[in-house]
């Protein structure tokens, strides 16, 4: 404290000043011309090995899977730089989202991003890139991701139009073994046949279902039955 | 010795400037989690727990280089030893005081990370405490490169290729083994990986980000093995220090 009152501190040569002054011009005039320059986006990287995740993450797995998600999310869309999705490298995007899911199960961020947002594009070929990966990540664990079957079908019917995928979708979907899974993942085949025509295969699994669910609730045998009637043309005794 | 510490690390303003970047960390990710499509919490538990963590190693490992390399120089370590305190006492109570001091900024931390993210309780404990032992190992390897070490500077790079190296020592694990069926390099490069994870503690095992997204049911390996390896280096390193440090000349 003593030390400061001593007296005055040591004068700054005024040239010192001006030279600080003309540092802050020339950076002011550097922002100026550099807020224009915008680094071009190169495109979808390639997703890193598993190893590598570990050494990105320094061990925390979980920090790279948030920051990896939040990157893809925002990937080619950056200082106000949009990419059309079709621009897109859907091949690396579905190894992205692969490598993501395995290294957190249970999240459901990147099928959340895959199927929601990248499974948007006008691209046939890219969302069925998407809908495999989707149909992979409920095979390997169909308990906690089999609604993502469900969503594949909705890709592959309205998106891909590709009907016979979405049908492979849905049979796969209705087969898997989960007892409290709702019943219209059941019924999903027959809508999608009845979309292509099939109107009798669709009528007979409405029909198995009624058959082979005794527990069934009253509205959902009204709607079935209904939809049999109405939607697919068959009265009640007609076979 | 404690209150001399924390004199100290309120004089290198350690209290306050630890505490400022941990908010400005908070206020960026929650700006970057709120654009986040769904999970927003956990995305700002995953990131702000791995932040706040590099913050608390990175200031405590600079704060505890340093203080060591300015204690030596200024003679307050020589004069601390004129007293009736021997060399291991003295490098086990200073220890314990700077490992104090670490644990107020790790509680700085925590309560940042539970009003930003709100993590489920559970797992905000348990990365709590794993985070404490983490920090309590890295702020003893301080200690320990700082008396060996004559620059502060060589001791900090030390510190943080040491923290690097451990946080990866799961991975040098699983290359060791894969290397096994490798050409010669690959061998050599093999005995090398073991060497070095068999000195390097698994930090892995600690501050875990998916304790903060899943809690208590996190999968595995859980806080166990983060004890375990506690219990074991923690000795290992403050022998290490009091044999260097019981050898030196002030």
């Amino acid at each position: 404290m003593k030390l400061r009152t001593l007296g005055k501190p040591p004068l700054v040569p005024r040239r010192y000043f001006v030279a600080l002054l003309a540092g802050l011009v020339a950076q002011f005039v550097f922002w100026a011309e550099a807020r224009r320059v915008h680094i071009p986006w190169g495109g979808v990287d390639l997703a890193p090995s598993e190893s590598l995740v570990n050494v990105i993450g320094l061990g925390d797995d979980q920090l790279f899977y948030r920051a990896a998600a939040l990157g893809l999310q925002n990937e080619g869309d950056w200082a106000g730089e949009l990419t059309p999705l079709t621009d897109y490298d859907y091949t690396r995007l579905a190894a992205w989202f692969t490598l993501l899911s395995r290294i957190d199960p249970h999240s459901q961020y990147a099928p959340t991003l895959a199927g929601y947002y990248y499974g948007q594009s006008r691209n046939p070929e890219q969302v069925r890139l998407i809908v495999e990966y989707l149909r992979r990540l409920a095979e390997d664990n169909p308990r906690r991701q089999w609604r993502w079957l469900a969503y594949g079908v909705y890709l592959a019917r309205h998106r891909i139009k590709d009907q016979s995928l979405a049908l492979d979708l849905a049979y796969h979907l209705a087969a898997l073994p989960i007892v409290d899974m709702p019943i219209w993942t059941r019924q999903l085949p027959a809508f999608v046949l009845a979309d292509t025509g099939d109107k009798e295969a669709a009528r007979d699994i409405l029909e198995a279902i009624i058959e082979s669910t005794p527990d069934l609730q009253k509205s959902e045998l009204n709607f079935m039955r209904n939809y049999i009637d109405s939607k697919l043309g068959f009265s009640a005794n007609s076979r | 010795m404690l209150r001399y510490l924390l004199i100290t690390a309120l004089r290198d303003r350690l209290f306050l400037a630890l505490p400022i970047m941990m908010a400005l960390g908070a206020a960026l990710i929650i700006l970057l989690s709120s654009s986040a499509i769904i999970e927003q919490r956990e995305m700002a538990a995953a990131l702000f727990g791995a932040g706040s963590r590099l913050l608390s190693i990175l200031g405590l490992v600079l704060f505890v280089c340093f203080h060591i390399r300015q204690a030596m120089a200024s003679g307050e370590i020589a004069l601390i030893l004129s007293r009736p305190i021997s060399r291991s006492a003295f490098v086990l109570v200073y220890s314990a005081s700077l490992i104090i001091v670490g644990l107020i900024c790790v509680g700085v931390g925590i309560m940042l990370l539970w009003l930003c993210a709100r993590p489920a309780l559970d797992g905000l404990i348990i990365w709590g405490a794993s985070l404490a032992l983490e920090t309590s190992m890295m702020i003893l390897t301080s200690v320990f490169f700082g008396l060996i070490l004559n620059s502060a500077v060589t001791s900090v790079l030390a510190c943080l290729g040491f923290y690097i190296l451990a946080r990866m020592s799961g991975l040098l694990v699983m290359l060791a083994g894969q290397t096994a069926t490798g050409g010669l390099i690959e061998q050599i490069l093999g005995k090398v990986f073991i060497v070095i994870s068999v000195l390097i503690p698994r930090l892995d095992f600690f501050s875990r980000g998916d304790w903060l997204v899943y809690g208590w049911n996190a999968p595995e390996p859980g806080i166990l093995w983060a004890i375990l390896q506690s219990l074991v280096f923690i000795p290992l390193i403050l022998i290490a220090a009091i044999i260097d440090f019981s050898r030196k000349r002030l």
